[in-house]
Parts: structure tokens; sequence; C-alpha cells
């Protein structure tokens, strides 16, 4: 059962990913007022889904994204919390080839702020990436930016290509 | 790292057998393994924006459609 076998491995690649962000930010400790090492990367699970019950407002609807991981058993999804708080939602889907990932959806908690506030495209892009690199991806592309959104897409390297995508080359790591 | 010693029955003889409390291998290898940790350039700049580049204001949507 080769499917079967994909989205085994594929769960695998995703806390692979997870982890390695934890990991990352964790090293940072302390820093300017914010204490990384109490950001967590997990699944949106139904922990994910609770907290975002409590969220005000919120633009996308959740939900959905747990009907859409079983359709899409090559996506990657992640909650980023900071201690008991959700911050930031991101879901993520590799194209067929898997060359290219997409950012299909990406939300920072709405509402006051929260302690991760105008951090949330970074820290998801620590999660993105290292999943790109597992699998093999070549370009990370947001899919739909919100306007508002691409001086810090800009900041965090990424461009726009010729047929006007959003995108980010993938890099390996440096020894 | 904590040792018990016991006394084992092995038929008619008694014998002294240590035993030791299960050694901190899975979190030492945890903390060696964060200390290795090696990053890509653009998780290098990840990182570097989330300690300097709080400045640029990030709307609370940033990517999909409704």
């Amino acid at each position: 059962m080769p499917r079967e076998r994909s989205y085994l491995r594929y769960q695998l690649y995703r806390s692979e990913a997870r982890k390695a962000a934890s990991i990352t930010t964790r090293k940072m400790l302390f820093h300017e007022g914010a204490d990384f090492s109490k950001v967590r990367f997990e699944a949106i699970d139904a922990q994910a889904m609770s907290a975002f019950e409590l969220w005000d407002n919120p633009h996308f609807s959740w939900g959905d994204v747990v009907t859409w991981k079983t359709r899409e058993p090559l996506s990657l999804d992640v909650a980023i919390w900071f201690e008991q708080e959700l911050c930031g939602l991101c879901f993520v889907i590799p194209n067929n080839s898997r060359q290219r990932i997409r950012i299909v959806r990406l939300e920072g908690r709405p509402g006051e702020a929260h302690p991760l506030k105008n951090r949330i495209a970074a820290l998801a892009m620590l999660a993105i990436d290292e999943f790109a690199q597992i699998i093999g991806s070549r370009l990370i592309e947001v899919q739909e930016p919100m306007q508002g959104a691409i001086p810090k897409y800009r900041q965090l390297a990424f461009t726009f290509d010729l047929d006007g995508r959003l995108v980010l080359a993938v890099e390996g790591k440096v020894l | 790292m904590k040792t018990v010693q016991l006394m084992i029955s092995e038929g008619k003889k008694m014998r002294k057998f240590v035993k030791r409390a299960p050694s901190k291998k899975g979190s030492r290898k945890a903390d060696e393994k964060l200390g290795d940790l090696v990053l890509s350039t653009n998780q290098q700049r990840f990182l570097q924006v989330l300690v300097d580049g709080i400045d640029v204001d990030e709307p609370n949507v940033l990517a999909g459609r409704r």
C-alpha cells in the first residue's frame, strides 16, 4: 500500500519539521522581551481547535483544515503556540512533483496583541523551510499573500517571479 | 546516578546485584542535537527577522483566501 506508506512517512516529516523549528527557537532563548523557549510548533489538532474557538473574529475557518489534512496526506499543518496561547496557524501543500510547496493559509491570532505579534510569518517559515528541505522542494510559494503582508514577506527574502508569484528558493544547510 | 544493591537468589545461593538507575541518555542526546543544529541561510535570515525585524508590521491574515 504505497499510499499508506507515504502517509506515514509524511507524518514523520511533519513531526521532524515542527520539532526542528522548536529546537531552533528554543536555542534563541530570551531576546527583546520575547522568551522563545516558550514557543512550540504543534499539529493543528483538537487542542489547537479548542484554543482557536477562543479567537476573536478570525478570518479563516480553521476547522476546514482538519478535513483537508485527511484529503492531503502530504500537507504540513502547524499550530504556533506561546506556552498555552495559540498565536498562529498555518497550512501548506506541496505540488505533485514536490518541487514547489504552497502556503495555502497563514493567520496570526486576531484581536489584542499576543506574545508573538509580528513574528508569526518568520516562525511559520522556520517550520515550512525545514519541511521543504526534508521533502526536497526547491521553492516555497505564498499562494495568496495579503497585500499588507508583502513588506513582511520581502523582509523574509521572498520575491515575485516572472509569473507574479511570491516565492522563496529553498537552500540547503550551511555547514 | 542512583545505584541500588540487591540480593538476588540463584538457586540456593544469594548473589549481590547492583541495579543502576536508567541513565539520561535521551535528554543528553537531545541537548547535543540542540547544540549541533545546522541552519540553512533562509533559516538564519528568519531568525534574524525574529530578533530584529518586528518593526515591520504584520497583519493577522498573511496568506489565503476565505
